[in-house]
């Protein structure tokens, strides 16, 4: 099964969460794998979290994974405090 | 102390939390600080901005801003709905993922990482208060 990666830029929160989904949803939606890349985010919010576990369960709905790539720490700290560290796969 | 007014607020939060992020006060933290400062005032400008106020009313937010050397004090005023952040049921994080809901987060992370927060509401104004140690 074929795998695609999309890159964050700097942040993932209120002002670009609907793009981001949108790119995740369109990899998925072909079939494939998605692997999201945070080596370049710092910054996250709940609408980032938000995204995170959406993508997780539309993937294992159809059957495919999603992975996290280059979690920060800074973005680590935000997921440990809201218990979704467990959540991923890391690729 | 710095002190911020927006008027109408509707569609304004990316702007209105920039300003928030460039007050000295803010701006001045380390990237640590600034970075968790920033998430809270993110979720409350959103809060704020998005649900405050009915459609048709052209809503305010008032935020002042004071920092000692070890901590900072945020305080936002709105005079919309009378709503109690921290009244809102805390989600259950020990939950598998599938059993968790989308959403819901945002006041709980802002609870989690801040150091003090309190909500009053005193005329006719929603003030919601949070405090950092830095």
């Amino acid at each position: 099964m074929d795998t695609e990666t999309y890159k964050l830029d700097e942040e993932l929160d209120s002002f670009n969460n609907k793009q981001v989904q949108e790119e995740i949803l369109a990899i998925l939606d072909k079939g494939c794998n998605a692997v999201l890349d945070m080596t370049d985010c710092k910054y996250i919010s709940s609408t980032g979290l938000r995204v995170l576990l959406y993508s997780k369960k539309m993937a294992a709905s159809k059957g495919l994974k999603f992975y996290l790539k280059g979690v920060s720490d800074e973005v680590k700290d935000i997921m440990d405090v809201t218990g979704f560290n467990d959540f991923f796969d890391y690729a | 102390m710095s002190e911020l007014h927006f008027q109408p607020i509707k569609g304004r939060a990316r702007e209105i939390l920039k300003a928030i992020l460039q007050t000295p006060e803010i701006s001045s933290c380390s990237l640590k600080d600034g970075l968790v400062l920033r998430m809270a005032c993110e979720e409350i400008v959103m809060n704020v901005t998005s649900y405050a106020y009915p459609e048709d009313v052209e809503g305010y937010i008032d935020i002042e801003i004071e920092k000692s050397d070890h901590r900072i004090v945020i305080r936002f005023k709105d005079g919309g709905v009378p709503f109690n952040p921290l009244e809102r049921p805390e989600p259950d994080i020990k939950l598998h993922w599938s059993k968790r809901r989308i959403g819901g987060l945002g006041i709980f992370l802002v609870i989690k990482k801040m150091d003090a927060i309190h909500y009053t509401y005193v005329d006719q104004k929603n003030v919601l208060t949070i405090e950092k140690n830095l």
